[in-house]
């Protein structure tokens, strides 16, 4: 009838196009992009080339376990991949039962984890035989966990609370009981470190500091100015001074407080950690709090809950909802700073490292074997805080929270 | 007919006001029985353990060293003074940190808004990257991995102009000292600044008047800078050094100082007379003769693994120069050849015998039979003169030429400030003159900078993208340019977004300074840590540590309440 | 009406006037989607034309075309005697005579309205800033809001935010003024203070191209109306033209859903 659509004159589309728009659109974006691509091609061909025929990756395999568990007995060893298999088990049943676009975010977590352990496991099947069936198991247990999860969907009511226990069986598993020997005895936490003491101080941190947190958020929110200015300046202090500074307290000052008694290190770090990480996570649920329009609460109330219950019921699950990226986030930051816990003593996966870089065979090569240490541990703490801040960000479009 | 509120009738558990009241009783209580508690532990534990608990020790001698300071520092020092010197190095290492990365951080930004692809893929990668690897493993890879291994060390430092990098010293670059003659430039720098504040508010005023927009900026700064460096020419002019001021060499102990020589006898009376401040001086050989043993480069390039480096010479430093090899019947078919003549090269032996230095033909000391000392060349240098810079305590060489011949000083003219630039004291291995940013500083520094510039970088980003492009298109539409578009209203509004998340970031990078224990970079927490062991004092140090903490982050959270009080968008 | 026959809708301003804006074969692609079709449009000066047409159909496109927000492929904008080219001074020269009027209003959040409204003279036009005070007020009491000079945007009603960025348009005193749907995002009560300053403007026998939905506006100032649809101009005439004997079905189809 009228004028039909025509194609454009000039083909904004293809990829010569996208060359001239991106990469040639004048001529200092030319110069720009074909230095830099020399430069990338060239550092990418050189780093390529050490890591294929300079690097000396064997002192790296050879000290592998010592980065996953540092000096846990290897006859035990099966005790912390058992709570492996748990947690990959437990992390399956959550990606199976998961709904909706959160459901997708878990389950994209768990694909990945999986994927890590299955590079492990493949690994561990050439050069550990003392774990390769463990780590066998473990992601057998994870797809186990993952099936169960479709066949069982009310699965989901438990898992909270199968989560919470969790906690308790690996701790009873990776401590056992005082014996001397035997396939239990006790297994002193100063023989923890690496991958696993790393994991651990940052899960339990953020786990314990979750209901600290929320205590303080609230003591902070109260109409009690004693609870409120107690809440306000622990806060405060906390966050003041940095994590370095609260570890050499704990460690220094614990056993004062305590009158004498010292305990663990790992205690005194983890300690130091929670009280940190809460001051953090109040202040994160406090703005989930904050977010909470004033009506939510005024129509429980209206409805004749009692304060504590509109909170408990009403505020306070919408407000956590919310501030489920903000924790993530800290999330991530406690796991990277738990390689501060090196600091005072503790094995994690930093201090091993440096230890490995320090030991004889490693001084003999030319130049020692820092660079390739550093790439392994890197890209370790790299895979896991990147795939966290990528489920956070989507958690956040998720939560609608993205655009605020 | 009005009720009256029959508050007596409920039961005091009953009533909202005094459950509050009961409630924070309780509370109360229970915080002193828990502090009760502590306090009273701990002075148990004082008794077992032998803590210290007073602050009088700060007073008593630190007796250790640190390795760098901003104000003079020695083991006789006191406590106090070494806690001084450890806020002075977190402060100078944290607020270069704060501008580099913002620098880095908005440039970043500006990357990944760019519509160049690898410059987007580039900054993407970086920030995703650097953001999620511990700040402590950045530092490990910057101090372990990148500069010591890497660097050429001692005197084979790289050079730029008068700027040296090793990894034994670090970045050496001039610096400027005050001098004696100081004070005659003060008051022109005074007279400079009022000067300018004048201009500033002049220029303001006349802007006013004629009612143009504009910045007082453009003519204050340049009346300061006319104003200093004309006074600093007249100061120049007037500039003498006290009387009797004489310069000496110490050569025993390799010193080149300056002192008033109040009996005018010609020498120092260590007693009677005081070391004057930083002159410059000519210093004088007719001939000097070295001798000097080749270094070994821990550098693995194979082509300079048998590297020497003599004492580098900067071209008008010397007439002539000759080298010998000392051992000469033993090593007739070694060979030198010199990167940079006269002072650094490598000892090679002519295998292919082309004449030259190929790849390859190094000899590195031990090796092939020659043992190091047959490396041990003579160096003949003729006509030697260099400028330094007296010093001004016993920490610092200038000299450090182990000769018999006393050298000849000349005072060189007097000026308000004194250049001190970097140099090779001959043979030494460590850099003297002008100033050293060590390899821990550096490295704490990168880590710092990269670290914290990609979280700066993805707030300044998000604030440039916050501001609508509604905003961009109605000033388009009133004709702005584009500059004046960005100037005017597209970075006013993204300053205000960004502004609080970036103090908060700085305060991130101060606080995570105290990570530079981890690069042997000595700042508060590393100082206070040890005096912590050297002391036990741990109620003490642990007070002043977080409390030194405590002020930082407040004077921070107080910037931040001053802006946000200031710059608060006006809502209906 | 055959398929075979293309008829290109010529929108062409009165004969006789003195042309303004010269829109000649405008074609416009947003990659592969064919936005504006050969448009084919002209104005005189005191003209008011109203660009109607249903969501989607490249009215708001067609105006940001005029002062360069958005750039396009083919053909030919002249405004004022300057061709609008890839020449930044061309370019600016036509944004300095027009003035244009958002949906969204767009006002700089971090000025006062006097600041809003006396940036761009001071800043492109170099005027005083006494002057441009004077200039502001003047259009600011042509908009009925000269009292509210010293509050903020965030300050001010939506209706009242719109006249506003009349007023900053206008101080540029600008020989055309473009209105890209300036009464949609305001509350029903607040149209009527914004639409009124609207006609007071065209009865001043300002230039204006209004893209809008407001029927009424169009019968009761338009001097000409376009109907727009599938990016291409359907159907031009008088509002008694237009609303009481429309021609062609898509334009009748249209008013019938709005009307």
């Amino acid at each position: 009838m009228l004028q039909p659509a025509l194609p454009p004159p000039i083909r904004e589309t293809g990829f010569a196009f996208w060359l001239k728009r991106n990469l040639f659109s004048n001529w200092w974006n030319s110069l720009i992009s074909l230095a830099s691509l020399v430069i990338i091609v060239y550092t990418l061909i050189s780093l390529l080339r050490w890591m294929v025929f300079e690097a000396h990756w064997e002192i790296v395999w050879q000290n592998l376990r010592l980065f996953a568990t540092y000096r846990y007995p290897t006859e035990l060893l099966w005790r912390p991949m058992s709570c492996v298999a748990l947690i990959l088990f437990l992390f399956g049943l959550s990606a199976g039962v998961g709904k909706g676009g959160i459901g997708q975010i878990v389950f994209k977590a768990f694909y990945w984890l999986m994927g890590f352990c299955l590079a492990i496991t493949l690994i561990s099947l050439f050069l550990f035989p003392s774990v390769r069936w463990l780590w066998l198991i473990a992601i057998i247990a994870g797809f186990a966990g993952y099936s169960l999860a479709k066949f069982w969907p009310n699965v989901a009511m438990y898992l909270s609370i199968l989560w919470g226990l969790s906690w308790f069986v690996c701790l009873f598993l990776m401590l056992g009981f005082s014996g001397e020997s035997g396939p239990m005895q006790y297994v002193s936490p100063g023989m923890w470190g690496g991958i696993q003491l790393t994991f651990f101080l940052s899960v339990t941190g953020i786990a314990l500091a979750f209901p600290l947190g929320i205590a303080l958020a609230l003591g902070r929110q109260s109409k009690l100015p004693a609870i409120k200015y107690f809440c306000i300046t622990y806060i405060e202090i906390i966050r003041g001074a940095p994590l370095i500074t609260w570890l050499f307290t704990a460690s220094l000052l614990l056993p004062l407080f305590l009158g004498g008694i010292r305990p663990e290190a790992l205690i005194r770090a983890q300690v130091a950690i929670i009280l940190f990480a809460a001051a953090y996570m109040a202040e994160n649920v406090r703005g989930g709090l904050q977010a909470i329009p004033k009506g939510q609460r005024e129509a429980a109330h209206a409805l004749g809950l009692t304060p504590w219950d509109s909170m408990r019921l009403i505020v306070l699950p919408q407000a956590l909802r919310a501030v489920i990226p903000a924790i993530v986030g800290l999330f991530i930051g406690l796991f990277k700073d738990t390689s501060l816990v090196t600091i005072v003593g503790l094995h994690d996966l930093f201090a091993v490292v440096l230890g490995v870089a320090n030991q004889p065979e490693a001084k003999q090569i030319p130049g020692g074997i820092v660079r390739e240490l550093f790439i392994v541990m890197s890209l370790f703490y790299w895979f896991f805080c990147y795939r966290m801040s990528v489920a956070s960000k989507q958690l956040e479009k998720e939560l609608g929270l993205g655009t605020r | 007919m009005a009720v009256k509120p029959s508050q007596e009738l409920v039961p005091w558990y009953r009533n909202v006001k005094t459950i509050a009241i009961v409630a924070q009783l309780v509370f109360v209580a229970l915080i002193i029985l828990l502090v009760t508690i502590l306090v009273l532990n701990v002075m148990k534990g004082v008794k077992t353990l032998g803590v210290n608990t007073g602050f009088g020790f700060l007073n008593n001698r630190a007796g250790f060293p640190i390795s760098e300071s901003v104000i003079p520092y020695s083991e006789d020092n006191t406590y106090v003074r070494a806690l001084i010197v450890g806020i002075l190095n977190t402060l100078k290492v944290a607020l270069l940190g704060i501008v580099l990365a913002t620098l880095l951080g908005i440039s970043v930004a500006l990357m990944r808004l760019s519509n160049n692809w690898v410059l987007r893929q580039i900054s993407t990668i970086y920030i995703e990257t650097v953001r999620n690897i511990p700040l402590v493993v950045q530092i490990f890879f910057f101090a372990t991995v990148l500069f010591i291994p890497n660097l050429p060390s001692g005197v084979a430092a790289l050079r730029l102009g008068n700027l040296y990098l090793n990894n034994s010293s670090g970045l050496i670059t001039p610096w400027p000292y005050f001098s004696n003659n100081f004070w005659l430039w003060l008051p022109w720098l005074a007279i400079a600044l009022a000067l300018a504040i004048a201009a500033h508010i002049f220029r303001n005023r006349h802007l006013k008047k004629i009612e143009r927009p504009g910045n007082p900026l453009w003519l204050s700064l340049p009346v300061f800078l006319l104003v200093a460096v004309i006074g600093y020419l007249i100061a120049l002019a007037g500039s003498k050094y006290p009387e009797h001021l004489t310069v000496s060499a110490d050569v025993d102990r390799g010193r080149v100082f300056s002192f008033i020589d109040e009996n005018a006898n010609g020498v120092f009376d260590q007693n009677a007379e005081k070391i004057a401040a930083k002159v410059p001086v000519l210093l004088e050989f007719d001939e000097l003769t070295l001798e000097v043993n080749p270094q070994r480069r821990t550098e693995q390039k194979a082509n300079i693994r048998s590297a020497f480096a003599f004492p580098r010479l900067k071209k008008n430093e010397y007439g002539e120069v000759e080298h010998q090899f000392v051992n000469a019947d033993k090593t007739s078919d070694l060979r030198l050849h010199f990167f940079e003549f006269p002072s650094y090269g490598v000892v090679y032996k002519d295998q292919n015998g082309n004449g030259r230095f190929d790849a390859g033909e190094n000899v590195p000391e031990g090796e092939d039979g020659y043992e190091g000392k047959d490396y041990s060349l003579q160096m003949i240098v003729k006509g030697f003169k260099r400028r330094v810079v007296t010093d001004n305590y016993g920490e610092t060489r200038s000299l450090s030429v182990e000769t018999a011949t006393e050298p000849k000083l000349t005072l060189l003219g007097a000026s308000p400030m004194v250049m001190s630039y970097p140099y090779f004291p001959t043979e030494r291995t460590q850099i003297a003159g002008g100033t050293i940013f060590t390899i821990p500083y550096l490295a704490l520094l990168f880590a710092l900078t990269f670290y914290t510039a990609s979280f700066i970088a993805e707030i300044v980003r998000g604030a440039i993208l916050s501001v609508a492009k509604g905003q961009t298109e109605a000033a388009k539409a009133l004709g702005l340019s584009s500059g004046q578009t960005f100037n005017l209203v597209v970075f006013p509004q993204a300053l205000r977004i960004i502004t609080p998340p970036l103090i908060s970031q700085y305060l991130n990078l101060t606080k995570n300074s105290s990570l530079g224990i981890f690069a042997a970079y000595q700042e508060f927490y590393a100082v206070s840590s040890i005096v912590n062991n050297q002391s036990g004092a741990a109620m003490p140090v642990f007070v002043i540590l977080i409390g030194g903490y405590m002020v930082i982050s407040l004077t921070f959270s107080f910037a931040l309440n001053w802006y946000n009080a200031k710059n608060q968008l006006v809502e209906r | 009406m055959s398929d075979a026959a293309i008829k290109n809708v010529r929108a062409d301003a009165p004969v006789g006037g003195s042309r303004i804006i010269e829109i000649e074969e405008l074609n416009k692609w947003y990659g592969e989607f064919h936005v504006l079709r050969n448009i084919n449009l002209s104005v005189n000066k005191g003209e008011v034309v109203v660009v109607i047409g249903p969501s989607g159909s490249g009215k708001s496109t067609l105006i940001r075309c005029i002062n360069r927000l958005e750039e396009h492929q083919k053909g030919k904008i002249t405004v004022d005697n300057i061709e609008l080219t890839d020449d930044v001074r061309n370019i600016d020269k036509i944004r300095r005579e027009t003035g244009m009027v958002f949906q969204s209003f767009n006002l700089f959040p971090h000025l006062s309205v006097m600041e809003n409204v006396t940036l761009a003279p001071i800043r492109v036009r170099k005027m005083k800033k006494s002057e441009a005070e004077q200039k502001a007020m003047y259009y600011l009491e042509k908009v009925k809001i000269p009292e509210q000079a010293q509050k903020y945007p965030g300050q001010l009603s939506g209706g009242q935010q719109q006249r506003v960025a009349i007023a900053r348009a206008l101080t540029m005193e600008p020989k055309v003024m473009l209105f890209d749907e300036p009464t949609s995002a305001l509350d029903p009560e607040v149209v009527g203070e914004v639409l009124e300053v609207m006609v007071n403007l065209a009865k001043e026998g300002m230039t204006m191209i209004v893209v809008t939905h407001e029927m009424g506006f169009a019968r009761e100032v338009g001097d000409r109306v376009v109907f727009m649809d599938a990016g291409q101009v359907v159907e031009v005439g008088t509002p008694e033209h237009f609303f009481v004997n429309p021609q062609e079905e898509r334009t009748k189809s249209f008013l019938s859903k709005i009307l």
